[in-house]
């Protein structure tokens, strides 16, 4: 479906993206993560035929956005960052503008229609587009992108500025689209790709720095898969006991955390699971668990640990 | 390019500068021809057009200031490089959008024609001559003012900047009134738009004056696409 090759922008000497790559199948929902200023924007725009790359190709459905633009972007409903709307339109007048600028060969009416349904505009649809709510702007923008509807949206950041209950629409709306388009949405909030989308990109300074389904990429972000046990009963005896569980490789002291137990951070080694054995060998000297927590990284602390090395580089 | 032909046009009307271009237009000619034709009683149509001529250098700014720059300011230019549009579809659009209003605005000229049509009998073929003229004259102004407009965010440094040049342009040929050179001369006189309107004005249909506009016009669609087109390498 989308295909970009070694995509790279430079302004002088400042590399906006470098060497961006990554492909997208048919029916994907793929999020583009990453902090503000770090080159989603910029790939979404080269993607769309917005910009031009310094380097790199960009191929949509087959097409490359450089040498057969106008195929090509037939195939891409697009809603850049900044819906791009005329203040002085209708909504029903800018529909019909785009439908006849996409030159949308389907039964007009019924097709803006259908769209205003999907997206809950209707009820604005004769109202001048500078008199309507972020939100509903929004959803303009999104209706915008499906006319003609192209197999691919790209939506950069849909939900910025929204309050949280619009949010939640605007995502119920992706995962509804989803089921007939292949999309890409960008995002700077983890919450909102974690929801509806079944992969993730993960893009720092220009770079891509993780690629894959979400728990994959947690999973190749924490280093090992200690947990974190806390114990009811005596120091010493607890952490001998649990030092020689074949598996465990580490222990070290937490200390105390909640009065009458002590806290323990089980290491072990390379991809043995011991909690269960951990469970029973406390259980057989009646050393009740009160918790044993996961020491894996959440999204957001993997988020964080790819930016911030990336920052130190 | 229909669509954008379209939105552009109405979109005249969505503001109050398409009802100002096509006011002060009716009001000068009608002034004009109050003062010069009806008042003098005679069917000689030309002052009209004298004023119409220098009119037009003036206002038509008005319609071309945010044919682009208004597009870049709210970003709905992604629109254009986004849709499956070539940017000549885009830059024609909106140059015939705008050609649109001119041609209402100075349609007047038939009205005062018809009014005198009633006390003799006007030579409708010179009219039309010069209307055709004044047309002419229209596109190649708002070709300088869609390139200028191209160039910047700002309506009012697009209306002043094509202002500018459009009254250089209008006394380009002053320039050599003093000079020995008749290559000079030459060169300025080409490239005046009032030197190939006098051929219209008098009733001539010359090819040269037709390919002068046709051509000079082509030439500044053609830099507005490649200004257009650059802005992607930006």
């Amino acid at each position: 479906m989308i295909e970009v090759n070694g995509l790279t922008k430079r302004y002088g000497e400042k590399y906006a993206i470098k060497d961006v790559g990554f492909k997208i199948g048919e029916g994907e929902i793929v999020g583009l993560l990453g902090p503000n200023g770090a080159g989603k924007s910029t790939t979404m725009n080269i993607m769309t035929g917005y910009l031009s790359a310094t380097s790199g190709t960009v191929s949509v459905n087959g097409f490359d956005i450089r040498e057969n633009p106008i195929e090509a972007k037939k195939n891409i409903g697009y809603l850049p960052e900044l819906p791009p709307l005329y203040p002085d339109m209708t909504v029903k007048a800018y529909l019909d503008f785009m439908f006849n600028l996409k030159q949308v060969k389907a039964n007009r009416e019924e097709h803006i229609s259908k769209i205003c349904k999907l997206v809950k505009i209707d009820a604005v649809y004769p109202r001048l587009i500078k008199n309507l709510s972020k939100g509903f702007r929004q959803r303009v923008g999104i209706a915008q992108a499906l006319i003609g509807t192209p197999p691919i949206l790209v939506l950069d950041e849909p939900t910025v500025g929204l309050d949280p209950k619009q949010i939640v629409e605007i995502r119920d709306l992706i995962a509804n689209l989803g089921r007939r388009h292949t999309i890409l949405v960008s995002s700077h909030i983890l919450h909102e790709i974690q929801a509806v989308c079944n992969r993730i990109i993960i893009i720092n300074q220009g770079e891509i720095v993780a690629d894959g389904k979400r728990d994959d990429i947690i999973r190749k972000v924490t280093e090992d898969a200690r947990f974190t046990v806390r114990v009811a009963g005596p120091r010493d005896e607890v952490a001998k006991t649990l030092v020689k569980i074949a598996g465990v490789d580490k222990i070290v002291d937490d200390g105390v955390r909640e009065s009458g137990s002590n806290d323990f951070i089980i290491i072990p080694k390379a991809k043995v699971d011991v909690r269960r054995e951990v469970f029973e060998r406390l259980a057989d000297r009646k050393w009740p668990i009160i918790s044993m927590v996961s020491g894996q990284l959440t999204l957001e602390e993997v988020f964080l640990r790819l930016t911030d090395t990336a920052d130190s580089e | 390019m229909r669509a954008i032909i379209k939105r552009e046009f109405s979109s005249y009307f969505a503001h109050p500068v398409g009802y100002l271009f096509i006011g002060v237009t009716f009001l000068m000619a009608s002034f004009s021809f109050f003062i010069d034709v009806f008042l003098y009683g005679t069917t000689d149509i030309s002052p009209v057009f004298s004023s119409l001529f220098g009119l037009m250098y003036l206002i038509v700014p008005l319609i071309t200031m945010r044919l682009l720059s208004e597009e870049k300011r709210h970003k709905t230019e992604q629109i254009f490089y986004t849709s499956p549009v070539t940017m000549t579809e885009v830059v024609l659009g909106k140059f015939f959008g705008a050609c649109l209003v001119y041609i209402v605005a100075t349609a007047i000229v038939f009205v005062h024609q018809v009014v005198l049509a009633f006390y003799g009998s006007p030579e409708w073929g010179l009219l039309i001559c010069r209307y055709l003229g004044l047309v002419l004259l229209g596109g190649l102004l708002i070709g300088i003012g869609l390139v200028v407009s191209a160039l910047t965010e700002s309506q009012a440094v697009a209306a002043i900047i094509t202002l500018a040049v459009t009254m250089i342009m209008d006394r380009i040929d002053s320039l050599t009134q003093s000079s020995s050179s008749e290559t000079l001369i030459k060169i300025t006189e080409w490239i005046s738009p009032g030197h190939h309107f006098t051929g219209f004005f008098n009733g001539i249909l010359n090819v040269a004056d037709i390919f002068y506009y046709i051509s000079m016009t082509g030439l500044l669609l053609f830099i507005a696409v490649r200004i257009l087109d650059r802005k992607r390498w930006a």
